[in-house]
């Protein structure tokens, strides 16, 4: 073995790791679950909230498990007295500096220090409350997050998540000693601060400290309503992460039962954000190619590489800090947002319902869409395109309300106009996917050809790698893109906004190789949406990417500009990819935003 | 440290304690928490709205704290109360 092994003694029971593993990871091994709260996988080692002590012979102190890496001959205990009774008093005081009021938290049950205080029985308050009577006050100033003082124990995941997985630094620590806390730049509500609304540091908040506006209420309330027709569309990352919240383990696909159970909330039409996003294929695949008709032929200055519009966390991203670039993002909207266009306008033609009687609710694995369904300028059906927007995690909770048996209840399929979707809909829901399904359609209309992958499996451009790349070389093409002829298309796919950040940083200094660019702002993208079910980490996230790909895999269509559908929609209304009304109620203008 | 007979002893704790709760960086839980319940602790034992039994509770906290704050300052604020409390206690709540 070319590895170094650290030999040591946990709890009586001799252990060989690998040189450089924590003790924490040394007792996982060994099958030993030591507690914690301030680490995460996805983050780096903090060691701040001390509840993983364990105790070392020799050693002065106790130290942390996360944070000691194993070394030769050491004799850890990890159960002992003085680790029992040092972590309870730890607990305890966590507890002293934490809102009690557990029974009105929207994270009740799905709480870590709630569950390690319910662990170590911290059945009595020892400690003195700490909290003032101003922790006490919500900031509700954001569409999309909701971030409550009281119930902070300021472990900083959220800190280390907006610095390192996301690079935006929305949420940081001031003031020392008693005073310490998480909040913004010069404690400025959410709304005024420089944040994507991504909703990561939500995912990784161990209380409900940070949580995502919610709309259930008034979800219920237009349900109640006889006069209103309620459309729901549905994005691909929720079907395969709903099941979460409701008794499955991660990567099992639910969307059949998913549909069943939104039919039995009362809405009167249950569709699917997956035509949607075949109609984005559509109207995207057709933009780059036009762009680089005017680029190649017309020897217009045209912005290259284009950069994908779905992800409304990369958008504000990119329009706080890299304004002058907004020219390179697609002007296709977002999926939910062009169906909001739709289902206020097509979609109400078509079944005959006043427009101003529907009321669009969207579900998503997301938190920044909540934002940009409230952006000023999505509203050109002449009405709020999209009305509420509620995350997995909130139709997890609906349908706890509602009583039914999800895990009895039978398969059903979507409705019409708006609800067939094909496999490369689906695929947007994982890093990768928008750029594979782009390049099913754009390959196809180019060339008259499927692409040359193996089961229309473009398997270069999966996986989870913060930025992958991928060539597609573009032979015999048709007639009219001879332009294209030779080409090499180089793509390149980025989640995270740190790495978002890196292959923008190419770009400023005009060294992009590329034609195209996919950029979620989450990372492995929606599947690890700031909606989506909590706890997360790479290997949910992986199960979750699995699962998609599998619905991919079993549909009997892959390609959008194959989805009848979509077909049906141009034929009748849309006309042609591009044209006047796609122009119209499919694309959008950006804003420049301050940085600071 | 020697300090004149004089001198209320309850006071000089306290002025320790305000001194390692204004100085704690904030990181680590037994430090950042810690401290200001050891302060406002033995305040609330003088003013007689806890009990001198809670006296043991904090001389067990501030043992915790020895063991598991992040660094010398959070593990140093025992030696003082520790002491100061031990040898004093009556000072401490009359």
């Amino acid at each position: 073995m070319s590895e170094k092994m650290i030999n040591l003694v946990i709890d009586g029971k001799k252990a060989a790791v690998p040189e450089g593993t924590t003790l924490l990871e040394a007792a996982k091994i060994q099958n030993v679950k030591i507690p914690t709260l301030c680490h995460h996988e996805d983050l780096c080692i903090a060691g701040n909230c001390r509840v993983c002590v364990v105790e070392v012979d020799g050693w002065r102190v106790l130290p942390a498990a996360c944070a000691t890496p194993a070394m030769n001959r050491m004799k850890v205990y990890t159960n002992s007295p003085q680790v029992r009774r040092a972590r309870k008093d730890v607990l305890a005081l966590l507890v002293s500096e934490h809102s009690n009021q557990c029974t009105t938290c929207y994270r009740s049950t799905n709480c870590e220090l709630q569950d390690l205080a319910a662990e170590y029985n911290i059945d009595n308050e020892i400690y003195i409350n700490l909290l003032k009577k101003e922790d006490f006050v919500i900031d509700r100033s954001s569409w999309a997050i909701e971030k409550d003082n009281s119930k902070c124990i300021r472990c900083q995941r959220c800190v280390r998540t907006c610095t390192e997985l996301q690079k935006v630094n929305a949420l940081d620590v001031i003031n020392k000693g008693a005073d310490m806390k998480v909040t913004t730049f010069f404690d400025n509500p959410m709304n005024e601060v420089v944040c994507t609304t991504c909703g990561q540091c939500i995912n990784r908040c161990p209380t409900g400290a940070l949580t995502e506006r919610r709309y259930i209420d008034e979800i219920w309330e237009a349900i109640g309503d006889p006069e209103k027709h309620v459309v729901v569309q549905t994005a691909p990352a929720v079907r395969v992460a709903l099941g979460e919240m409701l008794g499955y383990e991660p990567g099992v696909r639910v969307t059949g039962k998913m549909v069943s159970a939104l039919k039995h909330l009362g809405f009167d039409s249950v569709l699917d954000t997956d035509f949607a996003a075949d109609l984005t294929i559509m109207e995207e695949a057709h933009e780059l190619l036009d762009r680089l008709k005017r680029k190649l032929v017309d020897g217009e200055d045209i912005p290259i590489p284009m950069m994908t519009s779905c992800s409304p966390g990369w958008i504000k991203f990119i329009e706080h800090m890299y304004p002058d670039y907004l020219a390179h993002v697609s002007s296709c909207k977002s999926p939910q947002q062009m169906f909001g266009a739709l289902a206020k306008t097509y979609y109400a033609e078509r079944i005959g319902v006043d427009p101003k009687n529907i009321v669009s609710v969207s579900v998503m694995p997301c938190s920044a869409k909540k934002y940009e369904a409230n952006r000023r300028e999505m509203n050109d059906s002449g009405y709020q395109d999209i009305d509420l927007v509620c995350t997995t995690r909130e139709l997890g909770h609906m349908i706890r309300q509602s009583g039914i048996n999800f895990k009895e209840i039978k398969n059903s399929k979507f409705d019409k106009f708006m609800g067939e979707s094909t496999g490369a809909g689906v695929i947007f829901g994982a890093t990768g996917g928008v750029m594979e399904a782009a390049l099913r359609t754009a390959y196809e209309v180019v060339t008259g050809r499927e692409v040359p992958f193996d089961g229309l499996n473009i398997m270069p451009i999966r996986g989870l790698e913060g930025v992958r790349e991928a060539k597609v070389k573009l032979e015999n093409v048709l007639p009219e893109y001879s332009f294209l002829e030779g080409i090499e298309l180089r793509v390149a796919i980025a989640h995270g906004l740190t790495n978002a950040f890196q292959v923008m940083e190419e770009i400023v200094i005009g060294d992009s190789p590329y034609h195209f660019i996919e950029i979620m702002a989450c990372p492995s993208g929606c599947i690890g949406g700031g909606g989506q079910p909590i706890p997360t980490n790479e290997e949910i996230r992986k199960k979750r990417a699995e699962a998609i790909y599998t619905e991919d895999e079993k549909m009997q269509i892959r390609k959008s500009h194959e989805n009848p559908e979509v077909i049906r929609l141009y034929k009748e209304f849309l006309g042609k990819p591009l044209g006047e009304v796609s122009h119209r109620l499919l694309h959008t203008k950006y804003t420049r935003r301050e940085r600071a | 440290m020697i300090f004149n007979s004089s001198r209320s002893m309850y006071n000089v704790l306290h002025n320790y304690l305000e001194f390692f709760e204004e100085e704690s960086c904030g990181q680590c839980t037994p430090c950042r928490v810690g401290c200001q319940q050891l302060l406002k602790g033995i305040e609330a034992i003088k003013r007689g709205e806890q009990s001198h039994k809670y006296l043991n509770d904090l001389l067990r906290l501030a043992e915790t704290m020895k063991l598991t704050a992040k660094c010398g300052l959070g593990q140093s604020v025992a030696n003082s109360f520790s002491s100061i409390v031990e040898n004093f206690r009556e000072e401490m709540i009359y």
